[in-house]
């Protein structure tokens, strides 16, 4: 709403539907997604997108289905079932009418794996379906970076597609930061690349020999199964704590090279048989909050090297941060991102907050004629300069970090770093 | 229990036995005109071939014709019931012919020397049904050719199964089929091919008749005779490996011949499953996927190379030293120091050693028994080895008999699981095949086969030593017959054979081969006493 559409939402509980009505500035139509009286009752035929979220994979395939009668642009559905969606699977979701699948198990373990690949990183955050990477690290003793101006890294990396977008020095303020600052320890330092230099980000960080080698996930329900099956793929070992006889059964069945435990993992005699203290990863992904949270308090005081918390509560995730979580992830957040990630695509503004830092990362695309594709980049920029920065560029779907001379051109996609009281202004840039 | 259900199925078993019966009849009276000059049915044994085909062909009309009513019948119980019920029955018409030519041979009219005849000629069916191979004859080359025929196509019928023929043949037998079916088809699991059950039947009959014809041509082209090139198909496919000649496959000393044998082999003892899928379907994938496919190749694969490696490195023990332990049949040391030099010349070159190493390694491990060389003189650590492989067998599905390798896989893997649990108590780990669980109840199954194959072993290996002093021989004797392979070591290697084994040992013996082509549930379930109560 807030992107300026006009929603109608369809409820099948009445009580909801009552609730949502006091909250919420849209049209609430009282019965089943797959109705096709609820539907043309919320307008599906005048309708550009539609979003079918339940958790039956089957009524929002339908409702796509019957959107797709209707001439419904956009048809996005929420999908659980890899029988659906793997590569090889025997139908295809478009004759069905689904346009695009969206799945939040599956968006929760791209980003944990994301951040489980980037040792020791306080924040990931990534674009474009995972094609550019944001990476915060603070300089600790021993990195090779010490002591060296940002011009001098990227000599030493031999290519320019590392871009510090933010530096933060101990009780410094916050800031865009330029080719002649130098690195020192306690330096708080955001770092964009695209994903295939995440080796060589990590060889400059001195970081690339931590590579996690046992990782623990503790969860009773389907994104634990599909975050353990991602892992080992590419993690040595591998251990699901499950509490749940029948649920731990089924993920035993499913899962290969992972280790199955039947037990809580708010108890220490199960953390101590799976060893939680050489580990170097545990990630509590089970479906209560509290619990998750607890887990993982509970094997980082068992020496567990970095924890990943899913929260359901995503109001209260600075306070599991201050507590002792290293990440806290909020899948509604996420699925929110990615849905937005897929309506804006092109037309306006992805938003993503740097934690305690003033600072936002935006996605924005240049239109047909507007100013920013006018001039090269580093003239075109001028009135922004150390406000703002350009991130990186894609282009037909390939990723690059800008330099002064580039030329933006029309349709290209710009990630840009940016503190958030200028954003209304940059906007003008790109119409 | 409806008995008269299994009586009907029975009778309708017998009416294609006496059909099937007509083809070692014909070559019978083909034999007595062009070469006895006689008249069809002059020979005794082209005479007994007809008695054993009228009787089998009225006694099955007769009861099918009787209890028709009830040919729709057939649970569970009656399933298990007419598989081996049916099983002896074929072999008790089918040891006819033989009985007959025994008793005219042996000119054995006291009652006593009938019973022995008859338990020879039960045995010799037995062991062509049941693919094991084990032969009483001491001279097969003297034998006439129906008779000869006739063993080694009891083989084939036995290797896909003469009821899985039966339900391809009679559409009336496929109600209630799949108990019979399971009954009989090798391994854990009886897979259907397609939803209906006669066409499953008809698809392994079919693959089984195209992979004969293909290695019958093959044997031809190799100059083997017409008659001997079917017969030791029928040997090959069905894993069985009755020859007509006294030495075997070695008597054509080609290695051509070896190796279309061995490559033959092989495929039986592959899952027909796996052929279907191959052959009409093109469909390799397969192959790739099927773990117990992988393991079976391997242990062939492993075991042909350390034998070879062991022969070619160390040769042969020399004679005064084989002689040693022959205790059951000692032989005259002059013949005797001959036989070890000819067979020490074979394995002299590396590509011998890997010739005979890998037709002995494929002829035990797919259960088929077949024999180039005499192993029983090889040096004893590769006897051993042989004699362990003889229970694992070929693969589930095939022609193979023994364990089946699914069974030893997944009893091992059960074995390293129970390791794994005792430091980590609450470790949930499903038994994988290639990424696919299996269910709990499959994995105990699989135990429990184990578990009463090993215990029957045991069981049978101690009755067998009461009837033979040397021991060596009694044991082998039951894991020969219980795996259906053939030979065993020392008194009945493989240039041996199992005529002098007292008649009670023999009876214990073809026991034994019908539990282990039955693959003991079947045969066991109706010891039960529950079973026959209503």
């Amino acid at each position: 709403m807030n992107s300026g559409y006009d929603v109608s939402l369809i409820e099948k509980d009445h009580d909801r539907c009552l609730e949502l009505s006091d909250k919420m500035d849209c049209l609430i139509v009282e019965g089943a997604g797959t109705s096709p009286r609820a539907l043309v009752q919320a307008g599906i035929a005048d309708a550009t997108m539609v979003l079918a979220v339940t958790s039956m994979d089957e009524v929002n395939i339908m409702v796509c289905g019957i959107a797709a009668q209707f001439g419904v642009e956009t048809r996005i559905a929420r999908i659980r079932s890899s029988e659906f969606t793997s590569n090889n699977a025997p139908i295809s979701l478009e004759k069905l009418g689904v346009t695009k699948v969206i799945d939040p198990e599956h968006i929760m373990v791209r980003v944990i794996n994301q951040i489980a690949r980037i040792p020791k990183a306080m924040e990931v955050f990534s674009y474009h379906g995972g094609k550019i990477l944001i990476a915060r690290h603070i300089m600790t003793e021993g990195m090779p970076l010490l002591g060296k101006s940002l011009n001098d890294i990227l000599q030493m990396a031999g290519n320019d597609q590392f871009l510090a977008v933010a530096l933060k020095h101990v009780d410094g303020p916050v800031r865009i930061p330029i080719g002649r600052d130098i690195l020192e320890v306690g330096d708080d330092v955001t770092t964009l690349f695209p994903s295939n230099y995440l080796h060589q980000y990590l060889e400059l960080l001195g970081l690339d020999n931590q590579r996690i080698s046992k990782a623990i996930v503790a969860g009773n329900g389907l994104t634990a199964i599909q975050l353990c099956e991602e892992m080992a793929t590419w993690i040595e070992s591998v251990t699901l704590i499950d509490w749940d006889d029948k649920h731990a059964q089924q993920a035993a069945e499913r899962l290969n090279n992972v280790e199955v435990i039947l037990g809580d993992p708010t108890e220490r005699d199960i953390l101590n048989e799976v060893n939680a203290s050489a580990a170097d990863l545990f990630v509590g992904a089970g479906r209560d909050t509290s619990h998750n949270i607890m887990s993982t308090l509970l094997a980082k005081s068992e020496g567990t090297e970095r924890t990943i918390a899913i929260s359901y509560e995503p109001k209260s995730n600075n306070l599991f941060r201050k507590i002792g979580v290293d990440h806290v992830l909020s899948p509604r957040r996420a699925l929110a991102q990615e849905i937005l990630d897929i309506i804006h695509r092109g037309r306006s503004s992805v938003e993503l907050q740097l934690r305690d830092l003033d600072l936002e990362s935006v996605e924005l695309m240049a239109q047909a004629g507007s100013k920013i594709t006018k001039a090269p980049l580093a003239k075109a920029w001028t009135q922004f300069k150390g406000r703002a920065i350009v991130g990186a560029v894609i282009r037909d779907g390939k990723a690059f970090i800008p330099r002064g001379d580039t030329q933006i051109q029309a349709a290209d996609e710009l990630v840009v770093i940016i503190k958030p009281k200028h954003i209304n202004k940059i906007q003008s840039l790109f119409k | 229990m409806h008995f008269k259900a299994v009586f009907y199925s029975i009778g309708r078993l017998l009416q294609l036995l006496s059909m099937i019966l007509l083809i070692p009849m014909g070559i019978s009276v083909y034999d007595a005109i062009m070469l006895h000059s006689a008249r069809p049915f002059q020979t005794s044994e082209s005479l007994a071939f007809l008695v054993a085909l009228l009787i089998s062909a009225l006694l099955g009309t007769l009861i099918s014709i009787l209890f028709r009513e009830a040919r729709n019948q057939q649970g569970v119980k009656e399933g298990f019931a007419i598989v081996t019920l049916g099983w002896i029955t074929m072999t008790l018409i089918g040891a006819i012919p033989f009985m007959v030519w025994f008793i005219e041979q042996r000119s054995a009219l006291a009652i006593g020397d009938i019973l022995v005849a008859f338990t020879d000629a039960f045995f010799e069916i037995m062991s062509g049904f049941t693919t094991t191979g084990s032969t009483i004859l001491t001279d097969i080359e003297v034998v006439p050719r129906g008779l000869l025929f006739w063993r080694s196509l009891t083989h084939w019928l036995g290797g896909m199964g003469i009821i899985t023929l039966a339900l391809a043949i009679f559409p009336a037998m496929g109600v209630g089929g799949y108990q019979m079916f399971r009954g009989e088809v090798p391994g854990p699991s009886a897979d259907r091919l397609s939803p209906r059950l006669r066409q499953t039947s008809i698809i392994l009959w079919g693959v089984y008749l195209m992979m004969s014809i293909a290695e019958t041509i093959l044997l031809r082209l190799g100059g083997m005779s017409l008659f001997d090139s079917i017969c030791h198909t029928f040997g090959t496919m069905a894993t069985g490996g009755f020859s007509t000649r006294n030495a075997s496959v070695g008597a054509y000393n080609s290695a051509y011949i070896d190796w279309v044998i061995i490559v033959f082999m092989f495929l039986a003892g592959t899952n027909f499953l796996i052929h279907y899928r191959v052959l009409f379907k093109r469909d390799w994938f397969a192959i790739k996927e099927n773990r117990e496919f992988h393991f079976y190749s391997a242990t062939i694969v492993i075991a042909t190379i350390v034998i070879a490696l062991l022969l070619f490195a160390g040769g042969l023990p020399d004679a005064a030293e084989s002689a040693a332990h022959f205790t059951a049949i000692p032989a005259e040391t002059g013949v005797f120091a001959e036989h070890v030099a000819a067979e020490g010349a074979k394995v002299s070159t590396f590509n011998g050693a890997l010739r005979y190493s890998a037709f002995q390694v494929v002829a035990i491990v797919t259960t088929t028994g077949f024999g180039t060389a005499d192993f029983d003189i090889w040096p004893r650590a590769i006897g051993l080895i042989l004699v362990i492989l003889m229970f694992w067998g070929g693969c589930a599905g095939s022609t193979g008999g023994g364990m089946k390798m699914i069974r030893v896989m997944v009893t091992m893997k059960a074995g390293w699981r129970e390791l794994k649990k005792i430091t980590r108590p609450r470790l949930v780990a499903p038994l994988k095949i290639h990424c696919s669980p299996l269910p709990e109840h499959m994995v105990s199954n699989i135990i429990g086969f184990s578990i009463l194959f090993i215990g029957l072993f045991v069981i049978c290996s101690i009755i067998m030593s009461l009837f033979v002093p040397d021991l060596t021989s009694a044991v082998t004797s039951v894991a020969a017959t219980i795996g259906n392979i053939g030979p065993g070591l020392s008194g009945i290697g493989s240039t041996q054979n199992f005529a002098w084994i007292p008649t009670p040992g023999k009876w214990v013996l073809i026991l034994c081969m019908l539990l282990g082509r039955l693959e003991i549930f079947t045969v066991l379930v109706l010891l039960r006493p529950s079973f026959w109560k209503k």
